[in-house]
């Protein structure tokens, strides 16, 4: 566990960047998603990841079965990114604050990547949400992953 | 969702674009995931694609643990996603597909600093186990229609014929230049040919600009012009994005102690997205390059680069052909003075030549520097001594003043860069090349010259 995350950090992910979820089955097959919304929990020791389980299946599948989950976090204008490693503790249905979440999540990115030049009509799909799950984990590690130097060092 | 195992890679071809990052996600050994952007998945073939390895030192370890990856691409145009599921095969050191990522990345981070925190360690190819596409739905009439995979080999060929017929470099250039635009779509477009002795590419020709910038200048290896020339190979980008224009641009550093007066500006969209260029290979060696931009995302497919590099091709064996083959021995070393010849007279033309880069100014307009320069200040040397306006190729060739290489002097594009360079900004004194081998003179006052010795 971590002692908790820096502000600096914290107000980052509640910024709405890209959230992209990392996972591998028994076998060590990996699996790739992204994510359509995050919280920070419990003084920043845990995150709250919004994953669909339609677009979704095996990530889910994986992380309910190993519990193990790596979430990497975005910033579309700078590349700056941070990546959180831990296990899983809990993953539930939505409820209505998870809906708002993600609807504030998607409005946000998609304003942000098209803001950069992204296609907006292709950015829409990117993060229209479906069917998402609240994906609950306890941070065990924490990376700068911001191309250059110090990426990979511990926060 | 719809979820559709496609059988070829090749037909989802613009996922492979860069155009949106994409995911990848490893495991170690431990079981410990790891999931990273990365700007892009390169096609390979229809079993393999290839990931380069810049700054990716989790992903790699855990590949080394564990081969296993899975890389998420983004159709552009639809929005569906495309699985892959991969294991990896080698990582490639040296070779034509890691001197390719190579060549890429170093033209796009040409801006200081950068060089050394995009370096490529490798390029890493991997085995597609499984691809799949999930279609996640569609906004009704929203989104852009994919481009077509028209068929460029009849147009290429077409083109191709023509300049077959074609013995004129001048006209050659202005043909291709043309059919770009016409045919091909490449409404933005230059060739530039090899200055070998100042290690420079210069701008002959250019379409689609306000400005021509005949005389325009790349460094050898700089920028995706320079390395296109200096790696010899085609190097096309399908979005370059806002925030690789700083690095795409030209590094002005190095022109903080030159007089910008003697800088011609590089023609140039303002805000391009794709960009292609292809080296005009001929004899072995790099002759120049020739380039194309456009201010729409993947507007170059790798279908237009396969017919753009036929073309580079082409005129690559024309400009090769009209520097290796001498004028006929009938044109005299030391021709009579022309009935032509006239004295100067009339309006005074003042022409400034700089010794120490054979630069020239014609009514403190910067003209050209380097050999081109030499030429036209010779040129006008004698113009002003006999009164003469024809010139022949031999006589320059001969002319110790010039100090023009026995072998490969390249008098033939110097002229031509000379004859383009004065007629696009409407100098007094012009010159005009009748075939191979001569030359005129045209002087519409008398010119006043004056050497600066250093």
């Amino acid at each position: 566990m971590i002692s908790g995350l820096d502000s600096k950090v914290v107000d980052m992910i509640n910024a709405h960047p890209l959230i992209i979820i990392g996972s591998c089955d028994r076998a060590l097959v990996p699996a790739a998603s992204r994510a359509f919304g995050a919280r920070v929990k419990d003084g920043g020791k845990a995150l709250e990841v919004l994953v669909s389980h339609v677009l979704s299946q095996q990530t889910i599948a994986n992380i309910q079965d190993t519990r193990r989950i790596a979430a990497t976090f975005v910033q579309p204008e700078t590349y700056e990114s941070y990546q959180f490693k831990g296990r899983l503790t809990s993953c539930d249905e939505p409820d209505e604050d998870d809906w708002k979440l993600s609807a504030e999540y998607c409005q946000t990115i998609s304003h942000r990547l098209g803001a950069i030049g992204a296609p907006a009509n292709v950015v829409y799909l990117i993060c229209i949400s479906r069917n998402v799950m609240r994906v609950r984990f306890d941070i065990e590690e924490a990376y700068v992953q911001t191309p250059g130097k110090i990426s990979g060092q511990r926060l | 969702v719809i979820f559709t195992t496609p059988q070829h890679l090749s037909d989802y071809w613009h996922m492979f674009e860069g155009i949106i990052p994409s995911v990848v996600a490893t495991a170690s050994r431990d079981g410990t995931p790891n999931v990273n952007y990365i700007s892009q998945v390169f096609f390979v073939d229809e079993q393999h694609v290839a990931l380069s390895n810049q700054f990716m030192s989790k992903t790699v370890a855990n590949v080394m643990e564990n081969p296993r990856v899975q890389a998420i691409v983004i159709d552009p145009f639809a929005g569906r996603q495309g699985i892959l599921d991969l294991a990896f095969e080698r990582a490639e050191t040296s070779g034509p597909k890691f001197e390719q990522f190579a060549a890429r990345i170093t033209a796009i981070t040409a801006h200081r600093g950068m060089e050394k925190v995009m370096r490529l360690k490798s390029a890493d190819i991997y085995r597609v186990i499984n691809f799949t596409i999930q279609d996640s739905g569609r906004i009704d009439g929203a989104l852009p229609a994919p481009p077509s995979r028209k068929n460029l080999l009849a147009d290429a060929a077409k083109l191709s014929l023509e300049l077959a017929r074609e013995s004129n470099l001048d006209s050659a250039i202005d043909l291709v230049l043309n059919r770009l635009a016409t045919s091909f779509g490449m409404r933005h477009a230059m060739v530039l040919l090899t200055d070998a002795e100042r290690e420079m590419l210069t701008t002959i020709a250019s379409r689609g600009y306000d400005q021509q910038g005949t005389g325009a200048e790349v460094p050898w290896g700089q920028g995706v012009i320079g390395m296109a020339a200096a790696k010899a190979c085609t190097m096309r980008f399908a979005n370059v994005g806002r925030h690789f224009l700083l690095a795409n641009s030209i590094d002005t550093s190095q022109y903080l102690n030159t007089d910008l007066s003697r800088i011609i500006p590089l023609p140039g969209l303002e805000n391009p997205q794709s960009l292609i260029a292809a080296p005009l290979l001929a004899n072995g060696e790099v002759q120049g390059v020739i380039y194309a931009e456009s201010p729409e995302w993947l507007a170059f497919t790798p279908f237009d680069e396969q017919a753009f590099s036929l073309i580079a091709a082409q005129l690559a064996g024309i400009v090769a052909v009209a520097e290796t083959s001498r004028e006929p021995e009938v044109a005299s070393a030391k021709p009579a003075r022309s009935a032509k010849a006239v004295r100067a007279s009339g309006k005074e033309i003042f022409v400034r030549h700089y010794a120490f880069d054979d630069s020239l100014f014609i009514n403190n307009d910067y003209v050209i520097k380097g050999v081109p320069g030499r030429i036209l200040w010779r040129m006008l040397q004698i113009h002003n001594a006999e009164g003469r306006t024809e010139f022949t190729n031999r006589e320059l060739r001969l002319d110790a003043a010039l100090k023009l290489p026995e072998f490969k002097d390249n008098l033939e594009t110097r002229l031509l860069l000379l004859s383009r360079r004065l007629a696009e900004k409407q100098f007094a004194i012009t010159i005009t090349r009748h075939g191979r081998g001569r030359v005129s003179l045209s002087v519409a006052g008398k010119p006043i010259l004056t050497d600066v010795a250093s």
